[in-house]
């Protein structure tokens, strides 16, 4: 696995597009994070993704509150270059409440992969949700994942990765306000355990006074 | 296969935080930090940021973590980057430092922070 770093810049205007030049032809994940902000309270808000000018989706968050920056829920995207010349990637409003200015800041980078296939994992909410893997043996991987969440009243808000029942991974965030609100994406270091059988994987919340609905979405990936 | 290093795993504030680690490889690191903050006052441009030092105390890497705050005093999870650094001294001990960049950034016991190293 190797990471190259492409950019992190400020948002300027839509579309912003911007140039780079891969160190490799394997398959790779794209990671992208950026943040916005809503021109109207209750909007979902977020940032389509081209590359070459083909979709490759969008990041999002919903915001309740108008005016306000905030991170986009960080997502991977699958890519594999043919070549190692030049490319583009070019980021759009994915709704009309999306507005990005200087204030913003948009990143990417490549993530690599060889040998084994990536295991990832898009969802919507609300959590807990589970899906199953199968494991390709006991070993060490990077596990990403991101989402968004929220709670009434505030409070210390957690976002627990569970793999075969057990807790691996946690990001949090303490919620000032009762909006939704993305949590720190993470990448980090698990083991992977052997099973002959699908191995369930999905997220769970810290407390039962995290909620979340159909406006937040999840994601997490295995990388080995 | 690729080697990581966890440096901090979701570990409370407030800041600065300090730690110290021997590098896992000599290979290219690139530094994955992240976290919340919030403001001192509304408008704020919020910067958390790890500075790593050698040995001799000179400096050997850095990374950060930002965000936009509009609002004061609301916790707000900042944009988190891969940056790549150059090879550290396999078998040498590094001192890194989490701090607040910025007066306006405020750190407390309710801002979590994690640190990973992948080496390529």
């Amino acid at each position: 696995m190797e990471i190259q770093e492409l950019f992190n810049k400020a948002f300027t205007q839509f579309p912003l597009s911007v140039q780079f030049t891969p160190q490799d032809t394997d398959p790779a994940q794209l990671y992208i994070t950026a943040s916005a902000y809503s021109n109207k309270p209750s909007s979902l808000i977020g940032i389509n993704v081209a590359l070459d000018g083909k979709p490759l989706g969008s990041i999002t968050v919903f915001a309740n509150v108008a005016t306000s920056h905030m991170a986009l829920v960080a997502k991977l995207f699958p890519v594999e270059f043919t070549d190692l010349k030049p490319h583009t990637l070019t980021f759009t409003a994915a709704t009309p409440a999306t507005v990005c200015d200087f204030n913003d800041a948009v990143g990417a980078s490549i993530i690599m992969v060889s040998g084994v296939e990536p295991f990832v994992w898009n969802a919507a909410g609300p959590i807990p949700q589970y899906t199953t893997f199968q494991s390709a043996g006991s070993a060490p991987a990077m596990l990403f994942f991101s989402g968004s969440a929220f709670q009434n009243g505030g409070g210390l808000t957690g976002l627990v990765v569970v793999i075969d029942g057990k807790p691996v991974a946690t990001s949090q965030f303490y919620a000032s306000t009762s909006g939704h609100q993305a949590f720190p994406a993470r990448f980090t270091q698990i083991m992977v355990p052997y099973s002959k059988d699908p191995i369930p994987i999905g997220f769970s919340t810290s407390t039962g006074e995290v909620s979340s609905d159909a406006n937040d979405n999840y994601q997490l990936a295995l990388i080995y | 296969m690729a080697v990581y290093q966890v440096l901090l795993d979701q570990r409370q504030g407030p800041l600065p935080i300090k730690g110290q680690f021997e590098p896992k490889g000599d290979n290219v690191p690139s530094l994955f930090f992240n976290g919340t903050a919030s403001a001192a006052r509304p408008g704020a441009s919020l910067t958390v940021q790890v500075q790593i030092v050698d040995q001799d105390g000179k400096d050997a890497g850095s990374t950060s973590a930002i965000i936009v705050s509009n609002e004061a005093h609301q916790h707000k999870t900042l944009l988190a980057m891969f940056i790549n650094q150059k090879p550290f001294a396999f078998g040498s001990t590094y001192t890194f430092y989490v701090t607040a960049a910025t007066t306006d950034t405020l750190a407390d016991e309710n801002d979590y922070y994690s640190l990973m190293i992948a080496y390529s």
